[in-house]
């Protein structure tokens, strides 16, 4: 499976099919622009990771850095949010839908020093929007915390990185156009609308009940049709090429695209539950939360069926464990989404940290766990050399599934109890509504040692991440041509 | 096959009608609000809002106070918020009629703020409210005032400085740790004095039409919501 720049020097090293040759000139060319995506993003990986520590910290200790104006508790977890949607999630996403489009186009990538422009725009335009939101210019809004001006950079840095794309899936060969790449076009097409039109929006009424609808859908639009399109793209591209077999139901994935396509771009609304907004338009977004079961029950059955027989992969490879807890998580959040969606237990989990755990199922425990997966796949075939230690992925594995299962599992249980709490109210001491309040408050407070906890876990599994990817791209790895980096070597039979 | 018209138009097309169908309906109904002019009383509510109060509203943002504080009153079938005094009836958007940007909030770690510059009865748990002194104190230590308090301190908000003949008449009374010292005394800021005046001026107790319904009958809320709808 390894193929790598080496085969174009020295063609007879392996197999001399045709599709090798293909595969590593694809890989060869879509190198560098590959490798400096997931730089940035494992950059701002480290950032956003430091971030939610200092965020977790403040809740628990509210006098921590108090003093300084560059980190009150709204900007840390204002950026902190901004940058694990487009330091992180996003930077990721693009490189590996770059990557995976190549390889499903079969199309070379042409001129990969150009796109990195448009990479290195994007980096600019992140590095002022952290400077921004330090200094409190954030709009408050999830997912739409930077100024418009650092929006418009990002959204010419985008155009730039999504004219590769379009390249790359207009070149490809005539017939049969794969799942993957459905997903992946899809998502090229929707971020711009979606980034361009919240923008546009955000403000043109004066009215703070508007920006609140806009900014609702968008958040979960962005989670949806961003994120999720890209995860399940490279789901659908991974753990066919890992468990060495197609898709189980090219009937399931077609029609999962085409509710999942339908129902995503209407959900988000109920974010708003109980707020000043007309009841028609929570209405909506609950709807669009059940009416999500359709595509997340195909993809789920499509999965598990691919894998049927195979689980004992979940043990061997980093791939496919990673992507295996990422798919997991995305059932699962969307079940916990849909439950939290309906008006009665909205009324107790809308503005608690219910709803922040929620999204960090999705951004977290879901799409940043697939690509993890995606990068360990990648990663070796773009430098010529395997991952160097199966320890340090094992570390990174635990340090991140802990982090993340405990983080949100302690985000999701703080807000439960605070929303329960708040709905609780002393009928006999009128006087008493403010200390009853406060009972919300230190409901959820124990449950942020846990979150603190997480938060330190995550730090320890992301530097030895980013140290092992460092020195991939130093090339110190085990020589490829070896077996790839397994975590414990596979029986006769298998295939990696 | 070059592009892939089937797979580009039906992607544009399910955008295309969450779009309109949910945005862009949102938007037309929203924008279409007017203010009530109550021609009996001579009243035009909601009112503009300007100058330092409206620097308020950009600190109130900035400083992301809208991070841990609502400012909405849901009705009595979705919460408690109305039996806790954070406002006599529900919010409706033309409350908002010129309060842009994310004043709404989206978490509710501290109380709700929709109603913080409404007057307060004299007995009334939030009557603190009513007093700029107490709000620039809790702003500079809040568990001075509240013991159990999670909010963080904003102290950059406030200036320390030598006492030159008499005293501000704006300097807070601090005591214990917090006291500056002989001869010197601590003023807010600009930035202070603007979110005070802000806060001082939230105030969506008028009573309006839309939500008349709602505030008396809490069983009727849901019938009045869904009026909304058409």
């Amino acid at each position: 499976m390894s193929v790598t720049s080496t085969e174009i020097q020295n063609p007879t090293h392996r197999r001399e099919d045709d599709e090798a040759v293909d595969r590593a000139l694809i890989d060869a060319s879509a190198r560098f622009p590959v490798l400096v995506f997931f730089s940035s993003a494992i950059f701002w990986l480290l950032v956003q990771t430091v971030l939610g520590i200092i965020t977790s910290y403040k809740v628990l200790n509210p006098e921590f850095l108090a003093n300084c104006s560059w980190l009150t508790y709204g900007n840390v977890f204002s950026a902190r949010n901004a940058f694990m949607m487009y330091g992180w999630a996003s930077m990721a996403g693009l490189g590996a839908c770059i990557w995976i489009l190549a390889r499903i186009c079969k199309v070379q990538l042409p001129r990969p020093a150009t796109l990195v422009g448009g990479i290195a725009l994007w980096n600019v335009g992140l590095a002022i929007g952290l400077l921004e939101l330090l200094a409190g210019n954030s709009r408050g809004f999830l997912f739409l915390e930077f100024p418009a001006h650092v929006f418009a950079i990002l959204f010419i840095a985008y155009v730039i990185i999504a004219v590769w794309g379009v390249l790359l899936f207009a070149g490809r060969r005539p017939g049969h156009v794969y799942i993957s790449a459905w997903y992946l076009v899809a998502a090229l097409f929707w971020f711009p609308w979606l980034i361009a039109g919240a923008n546009l929006l955000i403000g043109s009424t004066g009215n703070g009940v508007f920006d609140a609808i806009a900014a609702a859908w968008f958040a979960q639009a962005l989670i949806n049709l961003w994120l999720t399109a890209i995860g399940l793209g490279a789901i659908y591209y991974l753990v066919p090429k890992v468990v060495g077999r197609p898709i189980h139901s090219y009937h399931f994935a077609s029609v999962g695209f085409w509710t999942f396509a339908v129902f995503a771009v209407w959900a988000g609304t109920q974010r708003l539950n109980g707020g000043p907004v007309p009841a028609w338009i929570i209405t909506i977004g609950i709807v669009a939360a059940i009416l999500m079961l359709i595509p997340v029950a195909l993809v789920t059955a499509n999965y598990f069926l691919t894998m049927r027989g195979k689980y004992n992969l979940v043990y061997h490879s980093p791939t496919i464990r990673f992507v295996f807890f990422g798919a997991i998580a995305y059932t699962l959040a969307n079940i916990i989404y849909m439950i939290s969606s309906f008006r009665t237990v909205g009324d107790l989990t809308a503005g608690t940290w219910f709803t922040a755990g929620v999204d960090q199922f999705f951004v977290f425990a879901f799409f940043t766990m697939v690509m993890f997966g995606a990068i360990y796949y990648i990663v070796p075939r773009l430098v010529g050399c395997e991952w160097l230690s199966a320890g340090f992925i094992k570390l990174h594995f635990w340090g991140t599934a802990y982090g993340f299962g405990l983080g949100i599992v302690m985000l999701l249980l703080a807000g439960y109890s605070q929303g329960y709490m708040q709905a609780q109210i002393s009928q006999t001491d009128p006087a008493n509504v403010h200390a009853d309040f406060m009972l919300s408050v230190f409901a959820y407070l124990p449950f942020f040692r846990g979150h603190f906890l997480a938060q330190a876990l995550l730090l320890i599994g992301q530097v030895v991440f980013a140290f092992h990817f460092l020195l991939m791209l130093l090339r110190l790895g085990r020589p490829s041509g070896a077996q790839p980096t397994l975590f414990e070597p596979i029986q006769e039979g298998t295939k990696p | 096959m070059k592009p892939s018209p089937f797979l580009i138009t039906g992607v544009f097309a399910s955008f295309a009608a969450a779009w309109f169908g949910l945005i862009v309906a949102a938007q037309t109904q929203i924008s279409r609000l007017q203010p009530e002019v109550d021609e009996e009383n001579e009243t035009v509510y909601p009112r503009n809002i300007s100058g330092i109060t409206e620097q308020g509203r950009q600190a109130y943002l900035s400083l992301g106070c809208n991070q841990c504080h609502t400012q909405m009153v849901r009705d009595s079938f979705h919460g408690r918020d109305i039996a806790r005094k954070w406002g006599s009836r529900r919010t409706v958007a033309l409350d908002y009629l010129y309060q842009g940007g994310a004043v709404l909030g989206a978490f509710r770690m501290g109380p709700d703020l929709a109603n913080a510059g409404a007057e307060q009865e004299e007995d009334s748990p939030r009557r603190h409210l009513s007093s700029p002194q107490w709000l620039y104190q809790h702003l500079y230590n809040p568990r001075s005032l509240v013991e159990s308090s999670n909010m963080p301190p904003y102290r950059f908000l406030f200036e320390k400085r030598k006492i030159v003949g008499q005293r501000s008449a704006d300097a807070l009374d601090l005591h214990g740790a917090d006291a500056p010292g002989a001869d010197y005394e601590v003023v807010p800021t600009e930035k202070a004095k603007a979110l005070v005046a802000y806060l001082r001026s939230l105030d969506r107790s008028h009573p309006i039409n839309e939500a008349a319904g709602a505030s008396k009958a809490p069983a009727a809320a849901p019938a009045a919501a869904a009026g909304d709808a058409k």
